[in-house]
């Protein structure tokens, strides 16, 4: 699964899923980009060609680093709405508070809100 | 010859097709169920969003808040980085925040962004005819290629997540997001004109 800096070090490490930068667009699975998103958001993940009915064959995400940037952890929060999005790219939604998944501004600097929590571990592995 | 003009003639009629759809016109017998709307929403983005603590919160960060219906689906425009919209018209029946005067002709004009499982006619075809209420962003001046669909100097609008609320026979549902996932406050209301009146006075 080819992806940028940010979604490689979130997904690689806790999950089986095998992660690496590609500058082919064809082998891309997840293109990051950046871009003025709407008051409130701050990263936003989209299917762009589908496999089948179920799976993504190519996805962009999107971070806006205007947005992210409001609170004082600016990295900390770049790395947990990375994590988010990535997140979304192999299957996960929004529910629970424990980890990467939750929206919004992290609330300390724990590195448990960039990272996923062993329930979305277990869902991404099983998934892939 | 005559393979000949059976071949244009099926040619012809496809292209006559093809333009009706391409129309704008009014979507066809709304359902009265948001559902089918809302799931395409889903499955066309997934955002990290700000949260904010109750509907009134996020009013005052939007730059419009209306209630209104969707009558049309139009396609949109692209925008580098965030990809391709479908417009949606929204006949307005209520300002909640913001001024009439942002509106053209009594039409709000809200672009949502399209995907490999969202696309314009999948828009256009599950529309709901009940009401929603939109919390919104001016996009107006944000760069972007082609055209919104909204006539010249109308305002363009990108809904705010999860600011995007319908009406649901007697109680209302979130549009990009389950409300489940939101503070408490956001399922207090038990009806839409509640939640209306939550987004209004807090």
């Amino acid at each position: 699964m080819p992806t940028g800096p940010w979604g490689r070090r979130s997904i690689a490490t806790p999950t089986s899923i095998d992660s690496f930068e590609a500058c082919n667009q064809a082998q891309t699975d997840v293109e990051w980009l950046d871009a003025n998103l709407p008051v409130g958001v701050r990263g936003q993940y989209s299917c762009q060609i589908k496999l089948n009915a179920d799976t993504c064959n190519h996805a962009h995400v999107t971070l806006d680093p205007a947005e992210i940037n409001i609170g004082p952890l600016d990295e900390e929060d770049t790395s947990k709405t990375a994590c988010h999005e990535a997140g979304h790219s192999v299957g996960l939604i929004h529910g629970g508070f424990t980890d990467c998944m939750r929206n919004g501004e992290i609330p300390n600097n724990l590195e448990v809100w960039r990272v996923y929590n062993g329930h979305h571990i277990f869902h991404i592995n099983q998934a892939h | 010859m005559n393979a000949t003009f059976n071949r244009f003639a099926t040619a012809g009629l496809l292209i006559v097709l093809a333009a009706c759809s391409q129309s704008g016109s009014s979507p066809q017998a709304q359902p009265d169920d948001p559902a089918a709307f809302v799931a395409f929403m889903r499955k066309a983005v997934d955002y990290d969003f700000t949260v904010f603590e109750t509907p009134r919160a996020l009013a005052d960060a939007s730059s419009l808040v209306v209630v209104g219906r969707v009558t049309d689906v139009l396609p949109g425009r692209t925008i580098d980085g965030i990809g391709t919209h479908a417009t949606l018209v929204v006949a307005v029946e209520r300002v909640v925040r913001g001024s009439a005067e942002q509106l053209s002709d009594g039409k709000a004009y809200v672009e949502v962004v399209t995907s490999a499982g969202s696309t314009v006619e999948q828009y256009r075809s599950s529309a709901p005819a009940g009401r929603a209420i939109f919390f919104l962003d001016d996009r107006t001046n944000i760069p972007a290629n082609g055209t919104s669909g909204a006539p010249d100097g109308a305002r363009v609008f990108a809904p705010i997540p999860p600011g995007l609320v319908f009406e649901d026979g007697a109680r209302f549902v979130g549009g990009y997001e389950d409300l489940h996932t939101m503070p408490e406050k956001w399922l207090l209301p038990a009806t839409f004109d509640e939640f209306v009146r939550s987004a209004e006075s807090g």
